[in-house]
């Protein structure tokens, strides 16, 4: 029986399909010869394999044949026994809630927010410091400013050419004190949620059950705290107010950009906002834009007189986009849509340039836009930080993802 | 199902969960001495509360078990004779469990037949081919308190009515000095992600010191000293930090001697109530939770005054997944269901419990 017994033993650990049959022989086996129970470790090994796939099922084999305490225990067990822990960035030690400098990455304006912002959900005081040395000197390593176009010499703080200074208790002027603010210690979003901070994360979120109830729950923790310039408010109060019946708000992204949002046509808007003009026969459209081939689109489509744009706007023009287009033909775009290192969307061309007005200005004017859609009803729109931000500062604003990603 | 004989000569009783369920589960622990009185209990504990087991006199020996892990358990099993009965007593059994089970030499094996959350059909299949006998429970929604006497009245035939063990008195003086007013903070939880994100507790154990004079001692075990440096080192003028630092059982001092409890649904919360301490426990979806109580909290009314627990939830649309995650693989650092519970929601209650305690209302029943 004892042979016979060991005989099942090394099929069980050729067969694999058959485990589970094997297993119980074995067991009534070691019933009768009463060899304890060994047989249940091999069901565990099955179990193991049926859980964690073919390395728990090796881990478990190894585990049975080594024994507990043996140099082989130290050398083969506890290395394997390593578990890959997904690090938990709040639990990170010495982690210091603030006050905090929040100085930006150099990344888009809504996406530095949205950094931010998501440390702000997670309970740190921060307060921005838009500044060219902070941005310079936080990233030193990652060689000259390409993304971050919106700081200029002549503005110590750019935040506050965007926003109201910050405020986390009545009558807290942190914010206000520059040359103060500038000693305490610096954070850029590194350790807010990837839902803010991921595209592919943040795609996720649009599609999940919650998805409502975190846009509320963001939006109690941010929106009484970060407020707009009183002159910037009262210029999208201007265009909302001109808006009348349904407000539809949509963001047409440079092309460029189908390295995040896929490829989306214009037909996929015009479809998407088609089906909510027949809902809603009194409509109005706002379109938010870095390019004036989207503004071209639209008027031929839609007309002047239920289109809303801000007209001055800096944009790329619509032979700007076709040097983009034909820019391909000759070369590829990378996962940040710069074609052979060249950067085609507005920021990068002011980046580019130097700090200065024009950067304030467009800063001034991606703040409008999203501020105007966030004022909408509606929002036809694709993976981007604009629709992030437009969905926790406005929790009821209607979202229409024309996009997938890429 | 007829109750088992009484006359048995050995009994191994299995409980391998963690310490808020041997907690839930003592209650009922006394009523298998009552009814085996005769028998040689030994008592296979998981190794988390097998110390604190020794303090009861339910059984004759306690026997430690590492989970997930068991194999020295399974060595030591050589030593016992054949035992006449051998009990699992979880109501969510899992594969470990059942291994171990098999691994006792016993005449006869009991368990619950419930497929648990956290076992597959094979493994289900295999485990109950290692049970001489499985009770069948009804599956109406229950406190655990009331599932772990129905399983103990079925296996006795006692027919007891669930009531809440009371631990007051029992754990010995820790050597430190406290203040007379603190609450004891309990910030983390067996599963990370199911803890409140601890920058949110900052304020609210601001305003406990600033409002009321009361100290947050944070406690927790040795995995938990991040956590807790993290917190003093925002709040160190109203905090104490002894995270790693107390055992199980200075642990449980710590709770019968403070104000208040604040804790997410761990050990801590259990220990509060059955210490009849007020807390204010952090629940997540992980359990359907209808008005009256939660399959772990809130518990019923009955058992335990309204005054005396506060159990926070959010009302989420995936409520009741047994803890399975859908969003385990993209969230950051905490689950929906708890992120969304507001801070000031919590504020709001820790405040209430405050009130009460001072009026000293809701003592055990």
């Amino acid at each position: 029986m004892i042979s016979q017994l060991k005989q099942l033993e090394e099929r069980l650990l050729s067969i694999g399909p058959r485990l589970l049959k094997l297993t119980k022989q074995i067991r009534d086996l070691h019933r009768k010869v009463g060899v304890g129970n060994f047989y249940l470790r091999f069901i565990q090994v099955f179990g193991e394999q049926k859980k964690r796939g073919a390395v728990g099922f090796l881990k478990t084999l190894i585990r049975l044949v080594v024994p507990s305490g043996s140099v082989l225990d130290e050398l083969i067990i506890k290395p394997l026994n390593f578990r890959r822990k997904k690090r938990s960035s709040i639990y990170l030690p010495g982690v210091i809630l603030g006050p905090l400098k929040y100085v930006p990455r150099d990344g888009g304006l809504f996406s530095v927010f949205n950094f931010m912002v998501s440390e702000m959900y997670l309970g740190r005081k921060v307060y921005p410091l838009f500044s060219i040395e902070e941005i310079k000197k936080a990233n030193k390593k990652n060689g000259p400013i390409v993304h971050f176009a919106y700081l200029s010499k002549n503005c110590s703080n750019s935040w506050f050419e965007f926003f109201e200074p910050i405020e986390y208790f009545p009558g807290d002027d942190t914010h206000l004190k520059t040359f103060e603010l500038a000693d305490l210690p610096s954070s850029s979003g590194e350790l807010g949620a990837p839902e803010f901070r991921w595209p592919s994360a943040s795609l996720k979120l649009y599609t999940r059950p919650d998805f409502a109830d975190w846009r509320l729950s963001v939006n109690r923790v941010v929106a009484n705290k970060i407020k707009l310039k009183k002159n910037l408010k009262m210029e999208v109060e201007k265009i909302l107010e001109g808006m009348s019946g349904r407000r539809i708000g949509v963001h047409i992204r440079h092309p460029s950009h189908f390295v995040e949002q896929g490829n989306v046509f214009f037909e996929t808007y015009f479809s998407k906002i088609d089906k909510l003009i027949e809902k809603y026969p009194t409509y109005s459209i706002f379109l938010a834009t870095d390019n004036e081939l989207a503004i071209a689109a639209f008027i031929k489509k839609y007309g002047h007189q239920n289109l809303h744009y801000y007209p001055d706007f800096i944009r790329e023009s619509i032979d700007d986009v076709l040097r983009w287009a034909y820019s391909l033909s000759r070369g590829k775009s990378d996962e940040m849509g710069l074609v052979e290192g060249v950067g085609f969307q507005t920021h990068y061309k002011l980046a580019a340039s130097g700090f200065g007005e024009r950067g304030i200005q467009a800063g001034r004017e991606a703040v409008i836009d999203v501020f105007t859609l966030i004022g909408c009803d509606d929002f036809v729109c694709t993976v981007s930080n604009f629709t992030l931000t437009s969905s926790f500062m406005n929790p009821s604003l209607d979202l229409h993802l024309v996009s997938a990603g890429a | 199902m007829k109750p088992f004989n009484d006359k048995l000569k050995s009994v191994a009783l299995v409980r391998m969960d963690r310490i808020g369920d041997f907690l839930l589960w003592l209650s009922a622990a006394k009523f298998y001495r009552q009814y085996f009185s005769s028998s040689k209990i030994v008592f296979f504990a998981n190794e988390v509360f097998a110390s604190l087991a020794r303090k009861f006199p339910y059984w004759d020996q306690v026997i430690t078990v590492s989970v997930p892990d068991s194999t020295s358990a399974v060595c030591s099993l050589s030593k016992f004779e054949e035992f006449d009965l051998a009990i699992n007593l979880h109501f969510s059994r899992t594969f470990t469990q059942d291994s171990f089970l098999g691994a006792i030499p016993a005449k006869r094996r009991i368990a619950v037949r419930i497929q648990g959350p956290n076992m597959n059909c094979e493994q289900y299949r295999l485990g109950n081919s290692i049970y001489s006998d499985l009770i069948d429970l009804d599956l109406e929604p229950k406190h655990e308190l009331q599932r772990n006497f129905d399983i103990m009245n079925l296996i006795t035939g006692l027919g007891q009515s669930a009531q809440l063990e009371d631990l007051r008195g029992r754990f010995s003086s820790s050597a430190l000095s406290l203040p007379k007013k603190y609450a004891a903070v309990f910030p983390s939880a067996s599963w990370k992600e199911r803890a409140y994100p601890w920058p949110r507790l900052l304020g609210i154990l601001k305003s406990l010191w600033e409002e009321h004079g009361i100290l947050s001692v944070i406690l927790g075990g040795k995995e938990d000293k991040v956590l807790g440096a993290n917190i003093h080192r925002n709040a160190m003028e109203f905090t104490l930090d002894l995270c790693g630092k107390q055992s199980l059982e200075e642990s449980l001092f710590l709770i019968q001697g403070s104000q208040l409890v604040i804790a997410n649904d761990s050990m801590a919360a259990h220990a509060a109530n059955f210490l009849s301490k007020p807390s204010v426990c952090i629940v997540g979806g992980g359990y359907h939770v209808s008005e009256k109580e939660g399959r772990f909290f809130p518990y019923p009314k009955k058992l335990i005054s309204e005054d005396l627990q506060i159990s926070l939830r959010y009302p989420i649309a995936c409520e009741g997944c047994n803890n399975l995650c859908r969003y385990a693989d993209t969230i950051g650092d905490c689950l929906p269901c708890i992120d969304y519970i507001s801070a000031e929601l919590v504020s709001a209650s820790v405040k209430k419990v405050v009130k009460s305690s001072k009026s000293g209302q809701g003592m055990h029943q």
